[in-house]
């Protein structure tokens, strides 16, 4: 190390300490996942109470295909928040971030297979763009102020690698909207509904990802 | 004491006396544990397993512990700065042990003490003590900098590391719980920090070039090309002194940058010959401007 180098490390050194106030620890990333999912859930609850048609959905839940779509779309919501959580602080693996994988190959898997059996049944109507410019809406609004919360949440944690925080926990959001969307969607799911449901699921994927990886740029 | 991970002890003869001299007087085996091989088989918390093994192990000269030829021992180090003779822990060989970790039971030691200080002095730091937290980054600037080295050559760059990582420990302190190690935690973070600067560097190569000339510029323009205006006039020399056909070629061909067929057209000579004369030229110029 150069004389000048150290002197000026030396300084960093002094004004940092002299700037080191008491900070309050964060708490452990699964009880903030969790803190978030409840409150979402207590949210996305009311909504559902409120103005979802229940009757529907429990028909449409007796089928245990869409069953396990929409517990494999939950279950991708949860996972993906909770490795954006632990994402956020610096030691940990960068191996949380397959943590939402599985239950997202199901998810698109498990869709994808509904989709198939309606194009096999309705033929070309398959292709036919159901009600999904909603969907594509709901989805939007929807992640749009649980992604915002959740990024309040993660902001907290400063995470040295926000790109990939970011778009964790956008997948978690995109997951958790789709999964409440399916309380109100009355019909099944065409390939142009799945395919909207995932563009949607990416768009807010990237663009979480983009406007942090920007922000990071420009910081 | 936490438990490391397993290392495998080659057990060299000098090792294996070793351990047999010493074995009545680890502290941490009760007496009858080592008087035969059987009764040697203990468990982890002493710091090292020993197991009976076969034949094979003594053919490799993994001698006969306890008085029992019979049988040759493996002892598998669990965790070498546990075991105590004593009172004092006991001093392996370190060029005997084979090493799956950084071992050395001194160093290892240190490196525990050094971690645990750590962790309390950054503990100490989140509840605002300014001292232990300048002592703290004082003592880590090292472990930063071999860890910036492993990416980066230049000294420069290592101590922008280092810095970089300083200001982001500062900024991320809250992250920290003292119940995990903090070595890992301060490597995450100078890891991270080593790459941020080598992709910034490769975006600002991507947009910029380095000229050093670019440096030595008068506000005239003119007057920086005078470099330019003496080689062109040197050479516009040496290419007067050539025989008439080569300069004409030259002329053609090189200056004018005229095809070999316009070339040809215009000065009436064959394509043949204007290759000859420009070959010639092009060797007079070079003898004659490196020569000078």
């Amino acid at each position: 190390m150069t004389e000048r180098t150290k002197k000026s490390t030396e300084r960093l050194i002094e004004r940092l300490a002299s700037e080191a106030v008491p900070v309050r620890r964060l708490s452990a990333p699964a009880l903030r996942a969790s803190l978030f999912l409840l409150a979402a859930a207590a949210l996305a609850a009311l909504a559902i109470v409120l103005f979802a048609n229940l009757p529907m959905f429990e028909r449409r839940i007796a089928d245990p295909k869409l069953a396990i779509e929409v517990a494999a779309t939950l279950a991708t919501g949860i996972l993906a928040v909770l490795a954006a959580f632990e994402l956020s602080l610096p030691d940990r693996s960068p191996r949380w971030a397959l943590l939402p994988v599985p239950t997202l190959v199901l998810w698109i898997a498990s869709s994808g297979y509904s989709c198939w059996r309606h194009l096999v049944v309705h033929g070309p109507d398959g292709w036919a763009i159901g009600e999904s410019a909603q969907c594509f809406r709901f989805i939007l609004v929807v992640s749009l102020p649980l992604g915002i919360a959740l990024l309040l949440m993660l902001r907290r944690a400063r995470a040295i690698a926000p790109v990939r925080v970011a778009a964790l926990g956008a997948l978690g959001v995109a997951a958790l909207a789709a999964f409440v969307l399916q309380f109100f969607h009355p019909f099944d799911v065409t390939f142009m509904d799945l395919a909207i449901h995932l563009i949607a699921v990416g768009f807010v994927v990237l663009a979480a990802s983009g406007a942090e990886a920007l922000a990071l740029r420009r910081g | 004491m936490e438990t490391l991970p397993a290392i495998e002890v080659a057990l060299l003869g000098r090792l294996a006396r070793l351990l047999q001299r010493r074995a009545g007087h680890l502290d941490s085996l009760a007496p009858h544990q080592h008087e035969g091989a059987e009764a040697l088989e203990t468990s982890g918390e002493h710091g090292f397993r020993v197991v009976r093994s076969g034949r094979r192990d003594q053919r490799r000269g993994i001698g006969a512990m306890g008085g029992n030829g019979a049988h040759g021992l493996v002892i598998t180090l669990i965790n070498p700065c546990a075991i105590v003779s004593h009172g004092e822990p006991l001093h392996f060989p370190q060029q005997r042990v084979r090493r799956r970790g950084s071992y050395g039971c001194a160093r290892r030691d240190n490196k525990l003490v050094k971690e645990q200080r750590w962790s309390q002095l950054m503990a100490a730091a989140q509840e605002g003590d300014r001292a232990a937290y300048e002592r703290l980054l004082r003592e880590t600037v090292p472990f930063i900098r071999a860890i910036a080295a492993r990416r980066h050559s230049s000294q420069d760059r290592i101590d922008d590391v280092v810095q970089e990582v300083l200001l982001t420990v500062h900024r991320v302190r809250h992250t920290y719980d003292p119940q995990r190690p903090f070595e890992r935690w301060l490597a995450a973070i100078a890891e991270r920090r080593s790459i941020d600067l080598l992709r910034r560097r490769a975006r600002r190569a991507a947009v910029e070039t380095s000229d050093e000339r670019i440096y030595e510029t008068f506000p005239d323009a003119g007057a920086n090309r005078e470099g330019e205006t003496l080689a062109r006039d040197e050479l516009s020399r040496a290419i007067a002194t050539l025989p008439p056909g080569q300069r004409e070629a030259i002329e053609l061909l090189k200056l004018r940058e005229l095809s070999l067929k316009e070339a040809a057209r215009t000065s009436g000579r064959s394509i043949a010959a204007l290759k000859v004369n420009v070959h010639r030229a092009i060797k007079a110029l070079k003898a004659r401007l490196e020569g000078e």
